[in-house]
């Protein structure tokens, strides 16, 4: 869009940008000019003086990285005098760097020495001085070195863009040290572990510990993926050596990844990892061989078919799977075994958000892109846990804030987010459906949304004001925000020229909130890019799409279309049933119809709400096969354990958040077999032969099912209706037994249901192991609890003792703990909304007491 | 200034460097005094004169006698000045350093000097508005806010020619111009008194003496550019200043001078005090921006200038206290008149402040043109204890040290520069034969590295780099390559780094290694310190033929350094002396010398 110029570097015409800088340009014509300071992707200060250049007409030399381009400007990069600065500031530098390039990690990659060299500086005419200060190896993740720190102040500037804003320098001139506040370690002062300031680092000041002897920089081979954590799915660089895994990195050094995608793999070649599948004898999980195992699955499903019938046979994935994995996975259920109980963590993860989408736009893909975040003018940010649960979307949040865009958080907690917003509407815990009506009322009221557009595509106004009347009744008592503050989010909302994206958890949504969010949409004709529904597992957005969901065939049809049916049952040569199935939740609970489970990847006794409801259902099956890559909490309970393989081994692709198709390459060798080579097998022996000869193939089977994973695009629906349901609560009341409300969530370094990030370093940065009750100073104080207090929560369901966190953002009277460590759970409730299939409550009752102290605490 | 009261009038000098010297007391006395006597007199207080080195001052101002000025005053001398002077009308002579119709020794320090910024210094009462409304204070606000605009203002302060006197003496009414012709929903003055260069405090005695002629200098700064809002960044370590500098905030605010609707026109002003913190990078402009903003005090590469970028990223327009104290007297004088002072490139005056071996040191302002010999020998009386003249230093740390080849160069921007000195904000430290140009170049640049701010690799390494070359050099440890070193690090130094304070760091260096070439040489090839300040570098030795035997040499050396006999000739043991120099002191035939 900037106009270009022309101008000149070493001799050559070079036509660029306006508005760019001097090094930029020359990158451009594929000139370097050295710098260190400077870090594309990060604002420059000049800092370093490396990048000077001559400019024809200017009498001093100019700092290339700062000074933008002028039409007809000369610029030399390599006079004697530009030479003779560079040299001197590598000198300089070199003066105290007391750094030893023979077994440094950097050699090779070193920026410093790449430029040491480039200048021919054999040796500094100066004394080197050792700076003498300790190296910090106080956390698991980064080493901090200071002694080579040279003072570029890029990992300042990173850690403010997309850190949590915790370095700085401290004192001046030959004592400035980089630092973060009162010199504390990392782990004391708020640290994301991101690990950004060591992507940047241009020298071995900043290392990850994993890498320290275990490879020199050219050895390592580098293999593109993504992210196999949150529904982001960064691009990412893994670094093997010889079959190792030593680092993860970004194509860009300023590429952003959170701890979990940086440091969070460790887990993949973790000695647990399981190789051989397992059969329980006597009561034990016993080793078996591939053959042994599978036969052994085949022939106890094909009893319970035959016995009980299909609908009696149900199967579970996990969306932290491949597509082509979990597509085959329902291929597999539906046309092998012959039934729709096929369904994945899409129910408990984003359930409402993806049925409605589908209702109201004909299409799971409604989603903007992340990089429209980052360019909006107005972000409502409806539950504000996302810097925990996705870490970039929170980075393209605080972009977005820094481009002075306006921020509307609406959250009980006062988290990071909020405390960075515009506008922070800290409503009642659960009231996120009522205030969001109560917006939308408001709206209506002062004519700020689109007539225009209300008018022609939307079929039910009439009957959604009514709606919004009875709704809006009371809303200020009922969500504790105040009238004004109200109208002020509804006139942010209504402002129509503005880019306005709605931003939501859809885990932490239930079924009434997504209708509010839509019907918001609808109100200002935001359709296209108006809304970001954050997924808490990279391939959530995937696996409805490949149709791991009880009701939808493959491309989000449902089951009863028999024009799908009837193509799909062509190509998969087998009779398909035409009743939706059972969903994840309904398999799993007393009085199931279910005999026998296949479960891939999922560990439903922590991730699904109720633990002994989940174990009883799943004890009491007559068989049960788990397929994962640890022995977890669920796969100690199987019949048969198969052993699949990790996203590092894997081919294949993700669909993430944005609806992105993400490829994932094979980095390592599998550890185990291919997830999807067992399911083809098992349906061969089965006497359904899945024959495709690589994840390709799959991928061409789900593009002839799919258009838009060829290139095509989604079916929409042209005309719209408003989405209305009241159907109360979706937490259960508190009482004088019970009088606390339990939310469960994500923190920032545990995941899901923990069984990858309870076996990776980073969990050891979690507070008490990631097993907490985190609870608001004031309600602590009344009983009787400090930091570390052991204590007993207990629910209708069950009870369990964890540690007391104080934590100042939650409001009174809510209490927080991670949903990845199986101890939640067994206070929360399994009970079912109809119409979803889904957890219809989202906070549970409870009761804290404070448990005496006996000797030292221990969180067993 | 006597005007309608007949009662005689005591005016003590309570600056900072008269309070130093006992002018609180000095007032104490007076008022005892008069108390005792019976005699009615009243007492006054004003700001700095200038004449630092006859600190405690005090006038006395008789209807007979008019204005007279006593220097060195001391509580003992107060009964004699009121019995003598304000009773008997006879002034006390031996002690009048400056009074109509008296020739001192003084009489030149002050006759040869052109007092604009100064003029209300020293005579006036600081924290009285009145005192200085009398002397036509708020007259030019008055004027421009009612018959100039704003763009006629800065054509008036373009025309005078008057440059910043922070240091780099660029054009006040460019800058001003930039201001106002850049976009920005807001402006901002800033008044840059944070006054870092040691040895400097022209700044401070204006604050302290005339504080109003500053306020008054930025409330037509704001009107030009269009700014309504503006700080003085003082440095904290001037509590009288700031105190002042409050108590005429005050003043100005309830005569309407400051505030909404200054003098009944839509003109808005107000002005904040801000205390710096005392780092030397602080007074750099965008560094000083970024501590009244509530950063860290560090630098920021320009372009973009503060004029279109500045204070929270709003057009700025940062001057210099001097520069404000002149604008006042420009707009009533008259940009022709202020021109036709001082010289092509550099007009009107400026003030320095002299010090090191000088005898008559304190604040001068003098109209640019002048040399630095007449500033010297006729103003500042020429070498303290007749010693010889050997260098001076212009510009303090930034600045650079000139030989005596180069005293008849006239004082202007650009014939200073050249000598590779700059004008800087005014230091002038002269040194004597007893000073070793090495010591001092290491002096300025421990300063200068000491205040790096660390940002820039050449400035937080280079200046450190060379500190240890210098160091070496004195103590006897230096090679001939260092020398070659030396001189590369300073221009690279000078070349390469992001502020003004790494830029001008070497000057001292450079301008030593140029002008006082030998005195390096020597120290490294004979290993000597002729000025006998680099104790590694000096050898203490008895004449033989001066020697008396007397042995009270002996009795004062603190390590038994010195041997010999009674009545016979003494010698000292090099091993063991320290160069403590007590020996030479005690020595009644002047036997012993330095070498
Ligand atoms: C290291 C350094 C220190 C400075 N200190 C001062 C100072 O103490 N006072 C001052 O007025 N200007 C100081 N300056 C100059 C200011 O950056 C700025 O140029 C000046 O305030 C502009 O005012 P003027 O145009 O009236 O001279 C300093 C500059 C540098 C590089
Ligand atoms: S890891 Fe991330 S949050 Fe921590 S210091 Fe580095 S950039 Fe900042
Ligand atoms: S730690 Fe690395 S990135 Fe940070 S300032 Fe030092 S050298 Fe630069
Ligand atoms: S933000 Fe999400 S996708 Fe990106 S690195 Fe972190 S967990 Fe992985
Ligand atoms: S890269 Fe430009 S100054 Fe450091």
């Amino acid at each position: 869009m900037s106009q270009l110029i022309t101008l000149k570097i070493e001799g050559r015409e070079v036509t660029v940008p306006d508005g760019i800088t001097i090094i930029e340009a020359a990158t451009h014509t594929g000139i370097d000019i050295p710098h260190l300071c400077y870090c594309k992707g990060l604002e420059s200060t000049g800092a370093c003086r490396l990048c000077l250049v001559e400019l024809e007409g200017a009498k001093e030399l100019v700092v290339s990285c700062r000074r933008k381009v002028k039409s007809g400007m000369v610029v030399r990069t390599r006079t004697d005098r530009v030479l003779e600065a560079r040299r001197f500031v590598v000198e300089l530098i070199l003066s105290n760097h007391p750094g030893d390039c023979m077994s440094c990690e950097r050699n090779g990659t070193c920026e410093l020495q790449k430029y040491a060299y480039e200048l021919g500086i054999e040796k500094t005419r100066f004394t080197v001085k050792d700076l003498g200060y300790p190296v910090d190896t106080s956390n698991p993740l980064i080493e901090r070195n200071y002694n080579l720190c040279i003072l570029c102040g890029r990992c300042i500037r990173i850690c403010k863009t997309q850190g949590s804003d915790i370095l700085d320098f401290m004192q001046r001139g030959m004592v400035t040290k980089v630092t973060t506040p009162l010199d504390k370690p990392l782990q004391e002062v708020d640290c994301d572990f991101c690990g950004s300031c060591v992507a940047v680092c241009p020298v071995a000041a900043l290392l990850e510990r994993s890498r320290k002897f275990r490879g020199r920089e050219w050895e390592l081979n580098k293999t593109k993926t993504a992210c196999s954590y949150c529904g982001c799915s960064c691009d990412l660089l893994i670094n093997t050596k010889k079959g190792e895994i030593v680092k993860v990195t970004t194509e860009e050094k300023t590429d952003y990844l959170c701890a979990r995608g940086r440091f969070g793999w460790d887990y993949v070649q973790n000695g647990e990892r399981l190789k051989v599948p397992r059969i329980k004898r006597d009561g034990k999980l016993v080793e078996c061989t591939w053959d042994e195992a599978l036969d052994y699955v085949a022939r106890r499903l094909s009893k319970i078919k035959d016995t009980h019938g299909p609908h009696s046979l149900g199967g579970i994935v996990s969306a932290h799977h491949t597509n082509e994995v979990i597509y085959l996975f329902q291929r597999f259920m539906r046309a092998c075994l012959g039934t729709n109980n096929v369904d994945s963590s899409v129910r408990l993860l984003s359930y409402p958000a993806v049925a409605d989408f589908i209702e109201v736009f004909g299409t799971p893909d409604v989603a903007c892109s992340l990089a429209e975040i980052e360019e909006a003018d107005t972000l409502f940010i409806v539950h504000s846990d996302v810097d925990m649960s996705s870490p970039f979307v929170g980075v393209e949040i605080k972009r977005a804030s820094k481009r002075e865009a306006k921020l509307v958080t609406i959250d009980p907690r006062s988290t990071r987010v909020a405390e960075i917003s515009h506008l922070y509407l800290r409503l009642k815990p659960g009231t996120e459906a009522i205030l969001l009506n109560g917006i939308a009322h408001c709206m209506l009221e002062e004519g700020l949304y689109s007539r225009e557009f209300v008018e022609t595509k939307c079929s039910n106004m009439d009957q959604f004001k009514e709606f919004l009347t009875k709704q809006a009744r009371d809303v200020e008592r009922k969500t504790g925000v105040s009238k004004e503050s109200i109208a002020k989010a509804a006139r942010f909302y209504g402002e129509s020229d503005k880019k306005v994206v709605i931003i939501f958890s859809p885990e932490a949504s239930d079924i009434q909130s997504v209708h509010a969010i839509i019907n918001l949409l609808l109100l200002t004709g935001r359709v296209k890019g108006g809304v970001f529904p954050y997924m808490p597992l990279c391939n959530l957005r995937g696996a409805a799409d490949m149709g791991a969901l009880s009701e939808f065939y493959p491309g989000c049809k449902v089951v009863d279309d028999s024009t799908t049916r009837r193509k799909l049952e062509r190509i998969y040569g087998a009779a398909l049933p035409d009743k939706p199935g059972l969903s994840s939740l309904e398999m799993i609970q007393s009085g199931t119809t279910i005999s026998g489970l296949y479960i891939l990847g999922e560990n439903p006794v922590v991730s699904f709400p109720n633990t002994t409801e989940t174990v009883k259902a799943l004890t009491s099956l007559d068989f049960l096969v788990v397929q994962d890559i640890f022995l977890t909490e669920t796969a100690k309970l199987a019949d048969v354990v198969l052993p699949g393989i990790s996203f590092a081994e894997s081919s294949g692709t993700f669909t993430n958040s944005e609806g992105k198709v993400k490829v994932i390459n094979r980095a390592i060798d599998p550890l185990a077999r291919p997830d999807w080579k067992i399911i083809a097998e098992l349906s061969s022996k089965m006497g359904y032969p899945l024959d495709y000869d690589s994840e390709e193939k799959i991928m061409d089977e789900i593009k002839t099912l799919i258009p838009a994973y060829s290139g095509g695009s989604w079916d929409r629906k042209e005309r719209y209706s408003f989405i209305m349901a009241d159907m109360g609560r979706s937490y259960e009341t508190p009482d004088s037994t019970h009088p606390y409300l339990l939310m469960t969530g994500p923190t920032k370094f545990d995941f899901y249901d923990g069984s990858r990030t309870s076996r990776s370093r980073i969990s050891q940065l979690e507070p008490f192991q990631g097993e907490y009750l985190g609870i608001n100073p004031e309600d602590a104080k009344s009983l009787g609890i400090t930091e570390g207090s052991k204590v007993l929560v207990s629910s209708k369901r069950g009870s369990i003792t964890v540690a007391a966190k104080i934590d100042e953002s939650l409001p009174l009277g809510l209490v927080f703990m991670p949903a990845h460590f199986s101890g939640s759970n067994v206070l929360t409730t399994s009970d079912i909304e109809p119409t979803t299939r889904t957890r219809k409550i989202q906070l549970s009752a409870v009761a804290i007491s404070q448990l005496e102290e006996v000797g030292e605490v221990t969180n067993e | 200034m006597m005007g309608e009261n007949a009662a005689p009038k005591i005016v003590v000098g309570l600056g900072s460097c008269g309070i130093a010297a006992g002018a609180r007391e000095v007032l104490a006395a007076f008022e005892r005094e008069l108390k005792r006597q019976g005699v009615r007199a009243k007492l006054g207080r004003t700001g700095c004169l200038g004449l630092c080195y006859r600190e405690v001052l005090a006038d006395v101002i008789t209807k007979s006698q008019g204005r007279i000025s006593y220097g060195n005053v001391t509580p003992v001398m107060v009964p004699r000045i009121v019995e003598q002077h304000i009773i008997n009308d006879k002034p006390v002579e031996e002690w009048i350093v400056l009074g109509d119709g008296y020739t001192t020794p003084d009489t030149d320090f002050l006759t040869r000097q052109y007092r604009i910024v100064l003029r209300n210094c020293g005579r006036i009462d600081p924290e009285a508005i009145e005192e200085y409304v009398a002397r036509d204070g708020y007259k030019a606000l008055q004027k421009v806010l009612a018959e100039i605009s704003p763009e006629d203002v800065i054509s008036i302060i373009k025309e005078s020619g008057l440059r910043g006197r922070g240091g780099a003496g660029f054009p006040t009414g460019l800058k001003w111009e930039f201001t106002r012709k850049a976009k920005g929903d807001k402006k901002y003055i800033i008044c840059n008194a944070d006054e870092g260069d040691p040895g400097a405090f022209m700044d401070r005695s204006v604050l302290e003496g005339d504080p109003h002629s500053v306020l008054e200098g930025v409330l037509i700064a704001g009107y030009a550019v269009g700014a309504q809002e503006g700080f003085i960044y003082v440095r904290a370590e001037y509590p009288l200043a700031v105190k002042r500098l409050k108590v005429a905030l005050e003043q100005a605010k309830s005569h309407g001078f400051l505030g909404n609707n200054i003098l009944g026109t839509p003109f808005n002003f107000n002005i904040k005090i801000k205390e710096g913190a005392g780092a030397f990078v602080c007074g750099e402009e965008t560094a000083l921006i970024a501590s009244i903003e509530g950063r860290r005090g560090m630098p920021r590469l320009r372009p973009p200038f503060p004029a279109t970028s500045g204070l929270w990223g709003k057009p700025t327009c940062i001057n210099n206290v001097e520069t404000f104290a002149n604008i006042a007297w420009i707009i009533s004088n008259g940009a022709g008149k202020y021109s036709a002072i001082g010289t092509e490139k550099s007009k009107g005056t400026k003030v320095f402040a002299l010090t090191g071996r000088i005898k008559r040191s304190g604040l001068v302002e003098v109209p640019m043109g002048i040399t630095l010999r007449e500033i010297i020998f006729d103003i500042g009386g020429g070498i303290k204890d007749d010693g010889k003249f050997k260098a001076v230093q212009l510009g303090g740390p930034s600045g650079g040290c000139l030989s005596a080849d180069l005293l008849d160069i006239p004082i202007d921007y650009e014939t200073i520069t050249q000598t590779g000195a700059i004008m800087g904000s005014g230091g002038m430290v002269v040194a004597d034969e007893r000073t070793c140009m090495v010591d001092l170049a290491k002096f300025f640049l421990s300063f200068t590295q000491n205040e790096s701010c660390g940002e820039c690799v050449p400035c937080r390494l280079g200046t450190k780099r060379m500190l240890e070359i210098l160091i070496r050099l004195t103590q006897g440890k230096g090679e001939e390559e260092d020398l070659y070193l030396l001189r590369n690090l300073a221009r690279d130094v000078k070349v390469a780094s992001l502020c003004g304070l790494g830029q001008t760091a070497p000057n001292p260096v450079l301008t030593t290694l140029e002008y006082f070439k030998e005195e390096y040489e020597a120290h490294v090839r004979e290993r000597r310190c002729y000025a006998g300040v680099c104790t590694d570098l000096t050898v203490f030795v008895i004449k033989d033929n001066l020697c008396k035997g007397c042995g009270i040499c002996v009795k004062h050396c603190p390590v038994e350094a010195i041997v010999g006999k009674r009545k016979e000739i003494y010698h000292i043991d090099e091993s063991k002396c320290i160069k403590c120099g007590l020996c030479m002191e005690h020595c009644p035939f002047d036997a012993i010398y330095r070498a």
